[in-house]
């Protein structure tokens, strides 16, 4: 009985790891630093680094209600260990965390940080994290964010 | 368990980061890159060996500056990293120094100068944060010296301290001058514009000025805050003689330097006019505290404030008590003479006063004879005569008796 019962459990055991897709673990997907990156007239975003391209008309629409004037901006994005990609720009109240997708960047989360609009944003990596900081106000305590929320620090 | 993991890692980083200016990293690297970008460009236009000597200090500078964020350039610098990025720039100023023709021994002893130069200048930024510090530690213990020993031990230590250390950084700036001057190896007509221009912004990239200019003051600070003894004030009045010894040596030069540029034509004249302040300060504090010496020790002189009053003043003083040797009885006359001698005299204003009043050009050679002749005069007026003096002169007296008497004993009469 206890013999049958291992050879069972043997069995099941290499069903469920066949069933497993492979996985590749730790993965980590970060850029070291934020990219900054002005939209061209039709809102087109490349990031020539890290071989990606976007369209940020609907994230300027979404935050702006403009989707017209999107050149005149520059948007500040930066990808985290897991991969999310964190996106803002001046006078943004949000901060976007968009996951991607088959040929698309998906929304996840939006994380509202400033009540009156963001001055100066910039993000740092920092370990699990991204660091929001205003660069004009090196004093101003930062916000830390995973794709999640805040984690630490308050809303402006 | 990931929670609780994340949560310590923010821990951390929040501890690390409490107290830490929030700068955008990118700014870093942008700022990092723009000085890379701007050295290339700079190299591509080195004329001079002195260009690019200077570039390559300034690319080591950078990398100092740097350093800490090294991981953080590794990490966003791309295709190179951190140390590749100077090795290129390296190799390009190699390249350029060999079509310019420049010669190896030349540039390597211009180098070095210019390593020396970096060096003082780093001695001078710390001394000047170092004296900071004494300055205020010593307002802080002047306060409450007067009742307490303890304090009063550091504040001599503490003044003692900065006064080496404002002596140092004075030399310093002077050397760093030198040095700088050094590396062009001509005067300041036979130098081209390119040089003139590259001299002048070594000079302000060291902050020349301002250190010539912090000198003063600090000297100035030091000389006025309470405390210093007249060994302190003879050596200020020494620092400051120096100090504008080697002005009147590096002054002209600036100014030749900055013939067409009239705000540093004024930013010497300030110095100048600084120098003066300080020196009439010194020159005031110097009798001031010569006379509080005197005073204190029962010696009060009329009022002076320069070498001929203070000579006059001083022996006439001293030939007043000469004159009185009859009034007053033997042994308070000696008493005063032995106080003043040992207080004041042998102490204080022989070996430290005089020679450095001297060497200022505060008192010639002449009135430093005469004082020291009037205290001769002194010292002989109230030592009593020596017994064996008087026994001296009996024994003359005697001898010149007995030889007449046995002169007058030897004539022969015309009888015999």
């Amino acid at each position: 009985m206890k013999t049958t019962f291992c050879f069972l459990f043997c069995i099941l055991a290499f069903i469920i790891e066949g069933c497993t897709p492979l996985t590749l673990r730790p993965a980590d997907f970060s850029w070291p630093i934020e990219i900054v990156a002005a939209p061209d007239s039709s809102g087109s975003i490349q990031v020539p680094r890290y071989e990606i391209a976007f369209n940020s008309k609907p994230l300027f629409f979404e935050e702006l209600q403009d989707s017209t004037h999107v050149s005149q901006y520059t948007l500040h994005v930066v990808r985290d260990q897991n991969g999310y990609y964190f996106m803002t720009a001046k006078n943004f109240k949000s901060v976007y965390v968009f996951v991607q997708g088959e040929g698309t960047l998906k929304l996840k989360k939006k994380i509202t940080v400033s009540e009156k609009g963001l001055e100066a944003p910039a993000f740092n990596q920092k370990g699990l994290f991204i660091q929001l900081v205003n660069e004009q106000k090196e004093n101003e305590p930062s916000i830390l964010l995973s794709n999640d929320g805040i984690q630490e620090g308050e809303k402006k | 368990m990931k929670t609780i993991l994340q949560i310590f890692v923010l821990f951390l980083i929040s501890a690390c980061f409490l107290n830490a200016r929030q700068i955008s990293d990118r700014l870093i690297v942008n700022k990092f890159e723009e000085s890379v970008k701007e050295l290339h460009l700079f190299t591509d236009s080195a004329k001079t060996v002195q260009d690019c000597v200077e570039i390559n200090a300034m690319a080591d500078e950078l990398e100092v500056k740097y350093k800490e964020k090294k991981d953080l350039l590794d990490r966003a610098l791309y295709p190179d990293d951190f140390h590749k990025t100077f090795e290129k720039l390296r190799d390009k100023l190699a390249i350029r120094r060999n079509d310019l023709g420049i010669i190896e021994t030349q540039y390597i002893r211009i180098t070095e100068l210019e390593k020396h130069v970096h060096g003082l200048s780093d001695k001078v930024d710390s001394l000047s944060q170092e004296n900071e510090k004494l300055m205020n530690d010593m307002k802080r213990l002047s306060i409450t010296a007067a009742a307490n020993k303890a304090h009063f031990d550091s504040l001599q230590t503490v003044i003692s301290k900065l006064q080496q250390n404002l002596k140092e950084r004075d030399q310093l700036v002077f050397s760093l001058v030198d040095s700088l001057f050094l590396q062009y190896d001509k005067n300041i007509s036979d130098m081209t514009d390119i040089e003139k221009q590259s001299i002048y912004g070594k000079l302000e990239r060291r902050n020349v000025f301002t250190g010539i200019k912090k000198s003063i003051e600090d000297n100035l600070k030091f000389l006025q805050s309470t405390n210093l003894t007249p060994n302190d004030y003879a050596e200020i009045a020494r620092q400051n003689n120096q100090f504008t010894s080697q002005w009147k040596g590096v002054s002209p030069k600036l100014a030749d330097l900055y013939l067409s540029s009239k705000k540093k034509k004024d930013e010497v004249a300030r110095i100048d006019s600084l120098l003066t302040v300080w020196s009439k300060e010194v020159d005031r504090s110097n009798w001031t505290s010569l006379d509080t010496l005197l005073s204190r020790n029962g010696i009060v002189l009329k009022p002076f404030s320069n070498g001929d009053e203070f000579t006059s003043h001083f022996t006439e003083y001293i030939d007043t008590l000469v004159r009185n040797t009859n009034q007053e009885p033997e042994d308070i006359r000696a008493k005063r003479f032995n106080t003043f001698n040992d207080a004041i005299w042998k102490s204080n204003l022989k070996p430290i006063w005089l020679p450095v009043l001297v060497e200022s050009g505060k008192l010639t050679v002449d009135q430093k004879n005469k004082i020291e002749k009037a205290v001769d005069s002194w010292h002989s007026a109230v030592t009593p005569t020596s017994p064996i003096v008087y026994a001296v002169i009996i024994i003359l007296i005697l001898t010149i008796i007995l030889g007449l008497a046995m002169r007058f004993r030897k004539k022969p009469t015309a009888q015999e």
